[in-house]
């Protein structure tokens, strides 16, 4: 199995766990935090494998990352505290 | 072996940098929603519970599905260069295609029942904020399908190479992009209350 499918494998698996978490109603502050971990994870798999940014050195690898580690952050902040 | 890394990212740096415009846009957005949903939890929380996750998770795993094919479609063209290849990488490309239409088809089924329940976007805040990010975002799938398209063509007849493949990269720089914006607005939109 190559690197690729099992980045999708695992970003499937993580929208099994949060669709799961909704649908369940599974709502607590820390199964949301795990949703916005589950969600970084996510998005950050999609920045450095699918996009092809963990070949590049410098900001421009970072750039995306800081973009949603910012947004979930923010979330976090808005919704919890 | 240590693998050599780059300077600068996959495909035309412009793409780059409307890529990081589109995600300061969106990002622009999201934080509308955050502090507009500070104002009116109790609105936001019940006008949630109005939407079908069902589709919000099938979107999001048929968009994922499409950017994974594009993935195997770049890797194909980066190794094997023959016709059979070619042929290979464009049915991975053709594949992303029609899982973009299918979820516009599920998109667009969404906006139209929403509005057959007479929901639209002065209905309240949450809902313009949904109808704004989800519809954003919709014209951007459309624009990534076109792009698709026009790399599935140039596949196709062998247009991209081992060693020039920068076209290829470049699109679908954009289409991961997209996947990526509804990676967050989907637990954003649907699930987080």
């Amino acid at each position: 199995m190559d690197k690729f499918t099992k980045v999708y494998i695992a970003l499937i698996i993580f929208t099994i766990f949060t669709f799961s978490l909704g649908w369940f109603e599974l709502i607590s502050k820390i199964s949301m935090v795990l949703l916005l971990i589950g969600t970084f994870i996510k998005g950050y798999l999609v920045i450095e494998s699918f996009m092809g940014l963990d070949e590049v050195i410098g900001k421009y690898r970072y750039i995306p990352s800081i973009w949603l580690f910012t947004i979930l952050i923010l979330i976090a902040l808005n919704y919890y505290i | 072996m240590i693998k050599q890394k780059h300077k600068y990212p996959p495909g035309d740096f412009a793409v780059w940098i409307i890529i990081y415009i589109e995600l300061l846009t969106f990002g622009l957005f999201f934080i509308g929603y955050i502090y507009s949903r500070r104002g009116d939890i109790e609105l936001f929380n019940a006008s949630q519970l109005l939407l079908d996750q069902r589709a919000g998770f099938t979107n999001t795993i048929i968009l994922i599905t499409s950017s994974y094919f594009v993935v195997k479609a770049i890797k194909i063209i980066k190794t094997i260069n023959t016709q059979e290849a070619f042929n290979k990488a464009s049915n991975w490309l053709l594949g992303a295609i029609g899982l973009s239409g299918i979820f516009l088809i599920l998109k667009m089924t969404e906006f139209v029942g929403k509005y057959q329940e007479g929901i639209n976007l002065s209905t309240n805040s949450f809902f313009m904020f949904y109808f704004l990010l989800t519809m954003f975002h919709f014209m951007h799938v459309i624009l990534g399908m076109i792009i698709l398209f026009n790399l599935y063509q140039k596949t196709k007849i062998g247009g991209y190479t081992k060693t020039n493949h920068i076209g290829l990269e470049s699109g679908a720089a954009y289409w991961h992009m997209v996947d990526l914006l509804w990676i967050v607005l989907f637990p954003l939109i649907y699930i987080i209350r």
